[in-house]
């Protein structure tokens, strides 16, 4: 019998299988060429983020349909639909920073995202359709357990000789995303979940956390 | 040693001899067989080491990092 609550026992898997993921991170903030990286780690990073808004709503979809039969299914249905406007039109804040880099919307929409990428948020549409959408949780948990700090972003952003807006979607989700995963935690630690749901949003996470370390590897090689 | 940690050590994801916190060590003991059969199958498709930095060096309330991956939702 576990005596944690839902969000901390999530978190804690979470914590424990991140290592490769924070080491991938360092290596990419303390790259000696990150100015030149930069701009294709923003690519991934689009690459992934104009997923969320499309899998939240895939996720809201699968519980609708599950209203009358799933007792999990109207607490994340309510989660989704406070957390899919919150996030909508986040994709252009990355956008925008790649343009301030000198590189136009329309010719980064026409490249063809990574298969990391596709991979991860692809994972996610299988999970929701086919096993369960409390999947997304694990997922969600991860891309917004470690909120973008603020003022290590600001300074970087002097170091590496880039303008500060050049990093608004990272300066703007520092300010945004700790509210957002203490939504998180309060949405999971109120819904009636099962040792089951706790399976799959684990290894959803730890799935998440492998596919996000590639995309990012990727960019520093 | 639990069924979990010794699984994870014979698939090279946790250093032979390494040692939790009791806290690490409840966590890991309670992830479910999917869990850890997913923990084994991330790390051959994609590294080697999965947990064994991490795990091997754990302790209570260590912030890994004060590096954020970046990637945002």
């Amino acid at each position: 019998m576990n005596n944690l609550s839902h969000s901390r026992r999530l978190r804690d898997k979470i914590r424990l299988a991140r290592g490769d993921m924070d080491a991938a991170a360092k290596a990419l903030w303390t790259h000696s060429r990150l100015r030149e990286i930069y701009p294709e780690f923003l690519f991934r990073n689009h690459s992934v983020i104009r997923s969320s808004v499309p899998l939240m709503q895939a996720a809201a979809a699968a519980c609708e349909k599950r209203l009358d039969s799933d007792p999990v299914a109207e607490g994340m249905l309510a989660y989704f639909k406070k957390h899919i406007p919150e996030e909508t039109g986040h994709d252009d804040w990355v956008l925008d920073d790649l343009e301030t880099l000198g590189y136009r919307r329309e010719e980064v929409l026409k490249r063809i995202p990574p298969p990391s990428a596709a991979a991860l948020a692809g994972a996610q549409y299988y999970w929701i359709r086919h096993v369960h959408p409390v999947a997304l949780l694990g997922f969600i948990a991860v891309l917004e357990g470690t909120p973008p700090e603020v003022e290590f972003f600001e300074k970087l952003a002097d170091r590496i000789g880039l303008p500060r807006r050049a990093f608004s979607n990272l300066l703007l989700h520092g300010r945004l995303d700790p509210q957002h995963r203490d939504d998180l935690d309060h949405a999971l630690d109120a819904l009636p979940l099962t040792e089951a749901h706790h399976s799959i949003m684990g290894v959803s996470a730890f799935q998440t956390v492998s596919l996000l370390t590639r995309v990012v590897d990727e960019a520093v090689q | 040693m639990s069924t979990n940690i010794v699984t994870l050590t014979n698939a090279g994801l946790i250093a032979s001899g390494a040692t939790f916190s009791s806290e690490d060590q409840a966590t890991i003991d309670n992830l479910s067989t999917d869990e850890v059969n997913a923990l084994i199958s991330v790390s051959q498709a994609v590294t080697t080491d999965f947990l064994v930095r991490n795990c091997g060096s754990s302790s209570p309330g260590a912030s890994p990092t004060t590096h954020p991956i970046g990637i945002v939702f």
